[in-house]
């Protein structure tokens, strides 16, 4: 399976572009790397690449063909700060079964435990969350997974097996990961290929 | 230097529901006493007996009895029975008011946004005694017309709350991530965005009953209310402005006691709850 960017480009409130003609291909089962100073649109590409957001110009492709508009998307989103990508009112065990039940093996390697899931989202640390937000992500149908930042707010041990947990998805499932950072040397380990904007 | 740290209360949750726990208890107490108001104090309460006027405070009638003789405690239960039941009626039409005007306004659409948005400067720039004394006066006064003043008086504060609410929650990372999962419409509003609106919509009523009774006795009090036959507490406390000069205390204390006693437990009680359907509050 192919993710493509073409030529995609993208303003706020028609403002100048954040981004203007950019093309980008991601294959499952590869984790690439995405960076780039700030401000240059590595979020919001990784927003477009997984419908959070419309490209103003240009398409996104899923092996060469545009993807329904509604419907499971096999691209999805990990957010940088997983706090607000849960519903606060909603306890782990209804968060990570979303959108199908929670796989127990990738649960274990993840190293998501059984009583977190009686637990609502502020009782856990933001590494505990990260974690949440990726088991739930993680589905059968997911083929793509936009990384936006997700360990750079934890420490090293937490990254470590995070990373770890990642690498062993991607090749066992064959999920294609771009992994957006400013961490060139996580980039230099994680990603087979690192793309600047 | 010394610093010294403080060690944080162990039970602080119980602090802040003890005054709610409080009213909570005197709200039942207060609406027992209206549903058991003829057991309480008689049928015979509310019937003149001018043998006995204007007496104070005893054993036979605790809160006295006024001009003709009837028990001001049988009238004062009967009045706050009647502001209860239109506080009742006009805060829960406000919520219904701003629950449609925010769904309209947070829907999309710009042109209803700023529809909605004047409507609800325009309500809240006008003086509020005023439009209510209008509304009723030109609706010809009564229950009917206080209870629909009270209602199209009070929405704008809960519909500025409940369109921020849903457009805080449409917009949020994790209704983004449900649409992801191919999650409906109708799912994303029922189980995202409704379970944030019905604490607001709940709080909401609570804080605007109080209120709308205090409207209610404030419009009867200055003759744009209710029927001078009835008892409400407005009319209670107007009538009893002319007796009080005569040393007649009891005539506007006792009722007027009871109305703030009724509205700063409902008040504290929509705090509370306020306090309570915050999640980060919830497991305390």
């Amino acid at each position: 399976m192919r993710l493509e960017a073409v030529a995609v480009g993208f303003g706020f409130g028609g403002g100048t572009p954040v981004l203007d003609g950019v093309d980008l291909a991601l294959e499952s089962g590869r984790i690439s790397g995405l960076t780039g100073k700030s401000g240059r649109g590595k979020s919001t590409l990784g927003k477009i690449l997984a419908r959070h957001l419309l490209p103003t110009k240009g398409r996104v492709l899923i092996d060469g063909a545009a993807p329904v508009s509604s419907g499971f998307n096999p691209v999805q989103l990990i957010h940088q700060t997983a706090i607000f990508a849960v519903n606060p009112r909603w306890k782990i065990g209804r968060i990570v079964s979303e959108a199908c039940l929670p796989d127990e093996a990738l649960m274990q390697a993840l190293g998501i435990r059984r009583q977190w899931l009686d637990r609502y989202p502020h009782e856990l640390s933001g590494g505990e969350l990260q974690r949440v937000a990726l088991l739930r992500s993680l589905t059968p149908r997911t083929r793509f997974l936009i990384a936006d930042e997700i360990t750079s707010m934890l420490d090293p041990i937490a990254q470590s097996e995070i990373w770890h947990a990642l690498i062993d998805v991607s090749e066992k499932r064959d999920i294609g990961i771009l992994v957006i950072s400013h961490d060139r040397a996580l980039l230099d380990r994680v990603a087979a290929q690192t793309v600047t904007l | 230097m010394t610093v010294a740290f403080e060690r944080p209360s162990e039970t602080p949750s119980l602090d802040k529901v003890g005054p709610v726990l409080v009213a909570t208890g005197i709200a039942v107490l207060l609406l027992a006493a209206i549903l058991l108001a003829a057991w309480l104090t008689g049928a015979s309460g509310l019937a003149s007996d001018l043998q006995a006027r204007l007496q104070p405070p005893s054993f036979q009638h605790l809160f006295g009895t006024d001009m003709f003789g009837r028990d001001v405690l049988a009238r004062t239960i009967k009045g706050l029975a009647l502001s209860f039941r239109i506080g009742f009626l006009a805060a829960g039409i406000s919520v219904i008011i701003a629950t449609c005007l925010a769904i309209v306004a947070a829907s999309g659409s710009r042109l209803a946004d700023s529809i909605v948005s004047l409507l609800t400067d325009m309500t809240m720039g006008l003086p509020h005694l005023v439009l209510l004394i209008l509304i009723s006066f030109a609706l010809g006064g009564g229950t009917t017309a206080v209870v629909i003043a009270v209602a199209v008086t009070h929405w704008p504060r809960l519909t500025r709350i409940l369109r921020a609410e849903i457009l805080q929650v449409r917009n949020a990372d994790y209704v983004a991530v449900s649409r992801n999962f191919g999650k409906s419409r109708w799912f994303i509003a029922r189980h995202h965005i409704l379970p944030h609106l019905i604490p607001q919509m709940i709080v909401g009523f609570v804080l605007l009953f109080p209120h709308a009774i205090l409207h209610e006795a404030g419009l009867t009090f200055l003759g744009f209310g209710l029927e001078p036959g009835k008892p409400a507490i407005g009319i209670l406390l107007s009538e009893s402005m002319r007796y009080l000069m005569a040393g007649k205390w009891w005539l506007g204390l006792f009722p007027g006691f009871l109305l703030l006693v009724a509205v700063l437990c409902f008040d504290v009680i929509g705090n509370g709850l306020r306090a309570l359907t915050d999640p980060r509050g919830g497991r305390s």
